[in-house]
């Protein structure tokens, strides 16, 4: 089993719902922002295409990252998923040497929303996955497909990218439906099936990291 | 043990209520823990969003938390009112608020009740304002949104086209079944209504080959999406359609006219005096039967084929079909006429023109559940660029015309009606008119002289909602024989920078002997405020709507996820206790009674005394919710698709027709100058004939008031919305903590956008710093180059320029763009007061 995620291109519409949803759901300081929106024009006027594409951690199957981790802070889960332990993680930061992607960040200091008022009691809940943010000072962060959610399909029999309780937060608040979630090995998975019949495609290949999310061209 | 105990809080619930962060009212679910909303999430059982939100829904929560709200009522103390003077708030209690406006509303309701308005906008709970001052006795009740930017800076123009047409405030594609799309000026997807819907329906829409042309002067995220991308000057798209009708007309020859026949009014014969020839006998309007060679009644059984061409001679006088004289009407409008005035080329215009009638299949049909409706998978729609110019109601009105010309309106596949109703069950108010035609769907207007209301609305009847004309209004009460304002209870907004030019604005609100703002934030516009009420937002409160959907119809409900922080108070609850102390909460003619707009028939019992918004919220749902009672509040709403019928002609129109031939337009423009000629009103008023201007039966090209602008501001400025960003209602991201922080990521957004040639002609490099100077106002900021917008043409996203406190995005982005837009009556639509949200403007190194 590996988890991954299909997001189609010819979908989204960069509308950063998904970006928003991430922040809530995890409580990410300002700052932080797991999942990002890349944008860039392809031709000139009027001729001329803006694309928008969402970026998150991409949970690679040979992540970059997880070798050059000193303390084995950063590691691989059976599931596919790429992980940081935080009571392992000193902060040196190889792991974001090493992403191709970007796609990691250090946390030295949990700002505030509203600093002249400290956090708000909803910044101290640490989102909807309860993340102890105090705990992740000076270490690294980054996108866990939502290993919280998934948890708790293990608890309760739900299906991660059916049952939303179990799916990543980015994929259920998407309006365009534009992502979907699921098991990479899985050749009967939806995801599996959309990347064959639709050409799926992973951003730069040739970083040789075998990334877990794939696109969906626009066209 | 204590481990478990912490893992397993007190209170963990997902509360079923309905978001508020725009004007749609997308069913949610928040979850608490311990007391505290820590997430929101779409509800998978709404059929429209399918479990979706938008970035905006999904940041409630940063509303909801915002430290920098207003906690508790104050008092001014300082008489000086002015941008940047200190108001001299103090501190008061709930009870010291509530009696200071009573003995104030006491006072006023004995000498003159209409000196109290109820104004601005709090979506989906603007109902509760709305019966308090109808049960006062003042007509400037939130019914019209008096002093609001909301929908005067957006659909004053394009709501009455979409109304007086087809009965709907907005005119979209159907989706589903369209086969080709031509959106002019709307952020469908966006910031369209039913934006997470539409994000959906659209990519469904992709998926199956629908060919979907955007037109904007630039490149909106549908544009991006869509197959073609048409820039266009702003303030032009009427101009491209005329064109596109041009041809269908003259050229092709490309039109529905068994639809025309059929289900509009286009063969009514028309007489000299503009109006249909009245069959003697049976009063009803009459056709030339061109079979028998003879004129009859509309509806006579035994009518074989009418003309739509022609000159006839009947019993009532000679006559020509409605169809004929648009026909002739369109001729000046050629494809190279309008390439002049839009940019967009003679030829591009040509073949939309034509892949559009090609695509409506005109003649075929379609079977939905066994029944059988015209199929015409094409159409045009559009929304704010369009139509929020000044010459936005007769640009918004065209593309009415060119849905009717090609058979698409309300048929499947064609132009929808999007419905804004708190009636729970109706897709669209289809009301019945006269000569069997469908009027607009408000009926004709009350005009009055001298005028009951603050808001011009009876020198100017084919506006929609002009809320900024109060501010004229009471600048000037003599220039328009009005009773100025003594005490204005504004709720939900901020139009010192939402509304056009707040240059007026200001000055206006200084005028206002008492000014009682109802709002979250200590903004721009509550320094001007005498009291203020600090309002809960939509997760503290309770409310009960219908759903502005497209897609569904039923209920849905808001009921408190936590209880109002701090010390506020959901100003439904402040209005039921002021209408109990002033004795106004019961009896035929009470608050009580007048929420029958709310259903369309009596709601409640008004001998009752409600206390709260909860008790009438509960008793609605117990009433009303029928079988539904119990999924109601489980789920928080009984949304359901709207069953076709009720979707499309024939079956959505009661037997009546569309006005091809505006019959309410022509009486209401004769019935205002009735009014004026009776009363001699413009030796008394400073108004002048111009007000009659756009009354004609059948839409006509005019030009925006920007083609009058001097010529050394070479360039237009516009600005628009996205999925992050809200204008007209509201000032996301700037107000959003978490909208703000991703805005700031966004590579176009607090920027200034620029085409990359035009900034190369001018020396102007991307990320320099750049003045934008309209011959209104200034807006300094940073230049994005880029090659997705017009080359004539300036543009920045959202609404920013904030500068009290309360805003996350003050000091950021690139100042108030509305500072830029001409102000006052000369800079909205001669009779439909549309605000002209663009503005001439040259740009230069700051």
């Amino acid at each position: 089993m590996r988890w991954g995620m299909v997001i189609d291109l010819a979908r989204c519409i960069g509308c950063y719902g998904c970006a928003v949803a991430c922040k809530a759901e995890n409580g990410t300081p300002l700052g932080i922002t797991f999942r990002r929106v890349l944008s860039h024009e392809e031709g000139q006027y009027p001729t001329v295409r803006r694309v928008m594409i969402p970026v998150s951690c991409n949970h690679c199957a040979d992540a970059p990252c997880v070798p050059v981790c000193p303390t084995g802070a950063s590691h691989q889960t059976d599931e596919g998923l790429v992980l940081v332990d935080d009571d392992k993680c000193i902060g040196c930061r190889y792991c974001m040497m090493a992403c191709p992607y970007k796609n990691r960040s250090f946390l030295k200091k949990r700002r505030a929303y509203f600093p002249e008022n400290g956090l708000t009691v909803l910044e101290e809940k640490g989102g909807e996955a309860a993340i102890d943010w105090e705990a992740k000072l000076n270490t690294v962060v980054k996108c866990t497909f939502c290993s919280h959610r998934l948890e708790k399909a293990k608890e309760t029999g739900l299906t991660p990218g059916v049952d939303r309780a179990a799916t990543p937060a980015c994929v259920v608040t998407c309006p365009a439906k534009a992502m979907v979630f699921g098991d990479l090995e899985d050749p009967q998975s939806e995801i599996s099936r959309l990347i064959v019949t639709r050409g799926g495609f992973q951003l730069r290949p040739e970083a040789g990291t075998s990334p877990s999310i794939y696109y969906l061209p626009a066209k | 043990m204590a481990q478990t105990a912490a893992r397993m809080p007190a209170d963990d619930a997902w509360v079923p209520t309905h978001c508020s962060m725009c004007y749609q009212s997308c069913p949610i679910l928040v979850h608490r823990v311990d007391g505290v909303a820590v997430k929101i999430e779409g509800s998978p059982t709404c059929p429209a969003t399918q479990g979706g939100v938008c970035p905006k829904g999904n940041a409630g929560l940063m509303k909801l938390y915002d430290p920098r709200r207003v906690k508790t009522p104050l008092k001014r103390t300082n008489p000086e009112k002015g941008v940047g003077i200190d108001p001299g708030w103090v501190e008061i209690s709930w009870d010291d608020a509530v009696a200071i406006l009573v003995e104030r509303l006491k006072r006023i309701r004995a000498t003159d009740p209409r000196q109290l308005c109820v104004g601005g906008f709090n979506a989906h709970s603007w109902y509760w304002g709305f019966s308090f001052a109808v049960a006062f006795g003042t007509p400037n009740t939130p019914g019209t949104l008096p002093f609001s930017s909301m929908g005067h800076m957006c659909g004053s123009g394009a709501h009455t086209a979409g109304l007086m047409t087809h009965g709907s405030m907005n005119t979209h594609p159907d989706v589903e079944y369209a086969r080709y799309m031509i959106i002019a000026g709307g952020a469908a997807m966006e910031a369209y209504q039913s934006a997470v819907a539409y994000a959906r329906l659209f990519g469904d829409a992709k998926q199956k080959g629908v060919k979907l042309v955007v037109v904007d002067p630039q490149q909106s995220r549908a544009a991006a999406k869509a197959d073609e991308w048409v820039p266009i000057r702003p303030a032009t798209d009427g101009a491209f359609i005329f064109g596109m009708m041009y041809t269908l007309l003259h050229e092709l020859k490309l039109y529905d006219a068994e639809y025309l026949k059929r289900y509009a009014n286009a063969a009514y014969l028309i007489g000299a005096d503009r109006y249909p020839l009245h069959d003697p006998e049976s009063k009803k309007p009459l056709v030339w039967d061109c079979v028998d060679g003879v004129a009859k009644a509309y509806d006579d059984p035994t009518l074989k084929d009418c003309a739509l061409e022609g000159t006839y001679e009947t019993p009532a006088g000679t006559g020509r079909p409605a169809f004929d004289i648009f026909k002739e009407q369109v001729r000046p409008y050629t494809p190279e006429w309008a390439e002049k005035i839009s940019s967009v080329p003679a030829a591009t215009t040509r073949r939309l023109a034509k892949e559009l009638g090609d695509a409506a299949q005109i003649g075929s049909t379609i079977t939905i559940d066994g029944h059988q409706y015209p199929y015409r998978p094409a159409s045009v729609a559009g929304y704010r660029g369009l139509g929020a110019h000044s010459n936005g109601l007769h640009s918004c009105w065209a593309m009415e015309m060119i849905n009717l010309l090609i058979g698409a309106t309300r048929s499947v596949g064609g132009a929808r009606a999007w419905l804004s109703s708190t009636v729970t069950t109706a897709p669209s108010q289809l009301q019945p008119g006269p000569d069997g035609v469908v009027n607009h769907a408000h009926g004709d207007p009350e005009i009055n002289f001298p005028p009951q209301t603050i808001t011009l609305m009876e020198y100017f009847p084919a506006s929609f909602t002009p809320g900024l004309a109060c501010y004229e209004a009471q600048l000037e009460p003599e220039k328009y024989k009005v009773t100025p304002i003594d005490t204005l209870i504004f709720e939900s907004g901020n139009p010192i920078l939402t509304g056009q030019n707040p240059s007026r604005i200001i000055e206006a609100l200084k005028k206002i002997p008492y000014f009682v703002d109802v709002t979250i934030y200590l903004d721009e516009t509550a320094e001007f405020a005498d009291l203020i009420l600090p309002d809960a937002t939509y997760l503290e409160r309770w409310a009960a709507e219908g759903n502005w959907s497209i897609e569904d119809e039923g209920m849905v409900v808001q009921r408190p996820v936590v209880e109002p922080l701090y010390n506020t108070r959901h100003s439904a609850d402040v209005y039921i206790e002021l209408a109990d102390k002033l004795g106004l909460l019961t009896g035929p003619q009470g608050m009580s009674a007048m929420f029958d707009t709310l259903r369309g028939e009596p709601a409640f019992d008004y001998n009752k005394k409600y206390r709260s918004a909860r008790e009438y919220v509960e008793e609605f749902v117990e009433k009303y919710g029928g079988a539904d009672k119990e999924r109601i509040w489980r789920e928080g709403h009984n949304l359901r698709r709207i069953p076709p019928a009720k979707r499309y002609v024939p079956n959505c129109l009661g037997g009546y027709r569309l006005p091809f031939y505006n019959l309410w337009m022509l009486r209401t423009g004769d019935r205002l100058k009735e009014v004026m000629e009776k009363n001699h009103a413009f030796q008394q008023v400073g108004l002048d004939e111009s007000i009659y201007f756009e009354y004609t039966p059948l839409p006509f090209w005019h030009s925006s008031v920007l083609v009058d602008e001097p010529a050394e501001f070479d360039l237009y400025v516009i600005n628009w919305r996205t999925p992050i960003a809200v204008v007209g209602s509201g000032t996301a991201p700037a107000t959003n903590a978490w909208l703000m922080e991703i805005a700031e990521r966004d590579p176009y957004f607090t920027r200034i956008l620029l085409n990359t040639q035009t900034a190369k002609r001018r020396g102007l490099a991307d990320g320099s710093m750049v003045w934008v100077e309209s011959p209104h106002g200034k807006m300094r900021g940073r230049l994005k180059v880029t090659e997705t917008i017009h080359p004539e043409v300036i543009g920045t996203l959202g609404c920013f320029g904030h500068y009290t406190p309360h805003a996350v995005g003050r000091g950021k982005g690139p100042g108030n763009f509305n500072a830029l837009l001409g102000a006052g009556l000369r800079y909205m639509g001669p009779s439909s007061l549309q605000v002209e949200c663009a503005a001439k403007a040259k740009i230069y190194a700051a």
